[in-house]
């Protein structure tokens, strides 16, 4: 169960009208069964190895020399209108982040990395986009392990 | 107002919560597994991402 106190909201700029505990706390109720469905079914796929290896729209290295790409899927993923919609139309911003911007491993998990740009002429306040992305592997044709790096979502946000 | 919408993603392990889909806003992280999706001009709260949630929940 998560919780998160109040305070912390009340601690950012904007003393937003909100109460997050209650909201998370009745979370793991309100999971409709349709949900956790479609989860299994995209689980299925990812398995099978056909998820990531088709629709690759672009392929990019990091800073690092790692490459990154992120696939039509995940592209609709990110701007579907509940989840991210905001990063619809920053496709270019996007890709730029991962080349240029500076990487964070993720706390929880190792696999993951933030990738953090700063630009200039985004919406809403936002000053910053994340890619998020998973360095996995995958099976060539020899059957060798080789690297496949790939966008698991991404947003925009505001520091500052 | 509509209905809240919990949309779950496995791949990058993240529950969306959506209070106004399709709406944009700016983005103010919460923690590191927190994004808070706002209206600024309505001081209104657009949708929570909750990054992590299998290894949260």
């Amino acid at each position: 169960m998560i919780r998160v106190r109040p305070t912390l909201v009340q601690t950012t700029s904007l003393s937003l009208n909100i109460e997050i505990t209650s909201l998370l706390s009745g979370i793991q109720g309100r999971l409709t069964a349709s949900a956790r469905s479609s989860t299994i079914g995209s689980a299925s796929s990812v398995a099978k190895g056909r998820h990531m290896d088709s629709g690759v729209l672009w392929a990019v290295n990091d800073r690092y020399g790692n490459e990154i790409h992120p696939t039509r899927e995940r592209w609709q993923h990110i701007t579907e209108p509940t989840n991210h919609p905001d990063m619809a139309g920053h496709m270019a911003e996007l890709q730029s982040t991962i080349r240029r911007g500076v990487r964070r491993q993720d706390l929880l998990n190792p696999q993951k990395y933030q990738y953090r740009r700063a630009f200039e002429h985004l919406n809403d306040d936002n000053t910053h986009i994340v890619a998020v992305v998973l360095f996995r592997f995958r099976e060539d044709a020899q059957g060798r392990p080789v690297p496949n790096n790939y966008i698991v979502t991404g947003y925009l946000k505001e520091i500052g | 107002m509509t209905e809240t919408i919990f949309n779950y993603d496995e791949i990058s392990d993240t529950l969306y919560i959506s209070f106004a889909p399709g709406e944009t806003g700016t983005g103010v992280e919460i923690n590191e597994n927190l994004l808070l999706r706002i209206n600024k001009a309505e001081r209104r709260a657009i949708g929570l991402s909750i990054f992590n949630y299998s290894l949260l929940a």
